[in-house]
């Protein structure tokens, strides 16, 4: 019996499960069977015991030169040290640009919220400061270039033309108040390659975030993108809505605009208005309505925008939720 | 120890990029590291070679290409892993370069000079081990003072010497036990270790 297991044993238990267990890497079951496996084998013990012997003799060693490098070509020590806070100082922008992506993906996951908006009637002009960058391929266009830009105060009007293009996808336009964010105006974006408006809010300390809402028709990048030195855009694509969200690199409310923004975000819903209904469009009630302030009304901002493209195919989806302003 | 060319230049160019680079001074962190890696690299080195001058120059040979080798770092993940597997390809390069001269000094006789006075039993043993591993095959040599001396797992082990997992676990097991043979059976055991 004693033979029988015995020899059962040692067949379990390999060379390396041997020096596995000599350098410590063994742990549960497995370094019980090799224990049982040793008090069983004699010959496998005495040598298990010799190469502890010389894991200790080389950990003496080591314990000894545990500095022997001090004083050893102090240049090359001192140019080493220099490379590696580089490339260390390197990695970490690297990450937290990831670590950016990352947040801005799980934002993406938010859920559609409906909230009134109240929009600032008056005409406003907002300094942005976008120097050029890279533009990815992206519907907007030359809409980052350097360029002092006139907002347009009637956002109704723009996001209106904006809607005819949306087909069967709604967007909420985000309120941003409780960021300390106070919308600007609006623009229809001219130059853009496809439909795209620019909605603008201030921080109320000069700064400045630009929401740029496209829609894209065929498969557009995704970027982050760092626009000079102090300010950052970020981009994402939902459905057939493309988005860039532009603000100071390191303000705090940036991404949590970017989680308003994709609250206000619906998924399509595959329904189209059929074509027949293009005309009936006005008569229908819209789904997003901007809430002028009653100066606005007595005093309407002139618009300098194109008349807007009819659609061609198919116009906006209604959908109506509550009192929400959607497109 | 002699200066080469190569190593003023590295430094020069080092010097020049991190004057202009973000990180101006080094945190104290980072020099403690460096003397850490350095430390292993040299030890290392002592008893893969056998000879000090030998190995220091391997370790400052691998600097300098550590150093000089701009691209590589972007995908350096594990420093030390980076290091080694230099310095193995440095020692490989040398070796076919050039043949191994004896060293003057025996290296029992370094390693006692470089460590504190050991009692006399284990002192024996030391110089047997030390001894004895000069004795091993290169290779053998090599996994066993990674993982016995660096305390490196076989994985790390691997990728240094750039060699299959079941490789490093071979060459751990037959170096382990040619070095008992020798420590047990002094020089009669030393025809008997084989690659």
């Amino acid at each position: 019996m004693r033979q029988g297991a015995e020899k059962g044993a040692r067949s379990a238990i390999e060379e390396g499960d041997l020096h596995a267990f000599v350098d410590g890497r063994l742990t549960g079951e497995r370094r019980a069977a090799v224990l049982a496996h040793l008090l069983l084998d004699r010959q496998d013990r005495e040598r298990v015991e010799a190469y502890r012997r010389q894991l200790a003799g080389l950990a003496r060693i080591r314990a000894g030169l545990d500095r022997y490098g001090e004083g050893f070509a102090p240049e090359l020590q001192r140019a080493l040290a220099s490379r590696i806070a580089r490339a260390r100082s390197a990695q970490r922008r690297v990450r937290f640009l990831a670590a950016a992506l990352v947040a801005s993906a799980v934002l993406a996951l938010g859920v559609w919220t409906v909230r009134e908006v109240q929009l600032p009637s008056a005409r406003l002009v907002a300094n942005v400061f976008e120097p050029d960058f890279p533009t990815p391929e992206f519907p907007f266009g030359d809409a980052f270039g350097r360029e002092d830009r006139r907002l347009d105060g009637d956002r109704e009007r723009s996001l209106a033309w904006f809607a005819s293009h949306l087909r069967d996808q709604t967007l909420e336009i985000p309120d941003l108040r409780e960021l300390g964010l106070v919308p600007v105006g609006g623009q229809v974006l001219e130059r853009a390659r496809s439909p795209a408006v620019r909605l603008a809010w201030s921080d109320g300390q000069g700064g400045i975030i630009d929401l740029y809402v496209g829609v894209v028709t065929s498969d557009a990048d995704q970027a982050f993108t760092m626009v000079g030195d102090s300010r950052v855009a970020l981009h994402w694509r939902r459905g057939r809505l493309v988005f860039a969200l532009v603000g100071p690199a390191g303000s705090p409310q940036l991404l949590q605009a970017v989680q308003s923004v994709l609250r206000g975000i619906d998924q399509p819903t595959g329904r189209s208005v059929p074509a027949g209904e293009v005309g009936r469009e006005k008569e229908e009630p819209r789904p997003i309505r901007a809430v002028v302030e009653p100066e606005a009304k007595a005093n309407p901002p002139a618009l300098e925008r194109p008349t807007p493209p009819a659609p061609t195919v198919e116009p906006a989806a209604v959908k109506p939720t509550g009192s929400a302003k959607t497109l | 120890m002699p200066w080469d060319p190569k190593v003023e230049k590295a430094i020069s160019a080092s010097i020049s990029e991190s004057d202009c680079g973000v990180d101006r001074v080094s945190p104290r962190g980072v020099d403690e590291e460096v003397l850490e890696h350095v430390s292993g690299l040299r030890r290392y080195a002592l008893l893969l070679i056998g000879d000090p001058d030998e190995a220091d120059d391997l370790v400052q040979e691998t600097l300098v290409r550590v150093i000089a080798q701009t691209r590589s770092w972007k995908q350096v993940r594990d420093l030390r892993a980076y290091l080694f597997t230099t310095l193995h390809n440095v020692f490989v390069d040398g070796h076919r370069r050039r043949r191994v001269r004896p060293s003057e000094v025996p290296i029992e006789t370094v390693i006692a000079d470089l460590l504190a006075p050991p009692r006399q039993q284990d002192w024996v043993e030391l110089r047997d081990l030390v001894a004895a591993l000069q004795l091993l095959p290169k290779e053998q040599r090599e996994v066993v003072l990674l993982v016995g001396l660096e305390g490196m797992s076989y994985l790390e082990a691997a990728n240094v010497l750039q060699v299959p997992l079941g490789t490093v676990m071979s060459r751990l097991s037959r170096g382990r036990e040619a070095l008992r043979r020798l420590m047990t059976h002094g020089s009669a055991a030393r025809l008997r270790v084989v690659k």
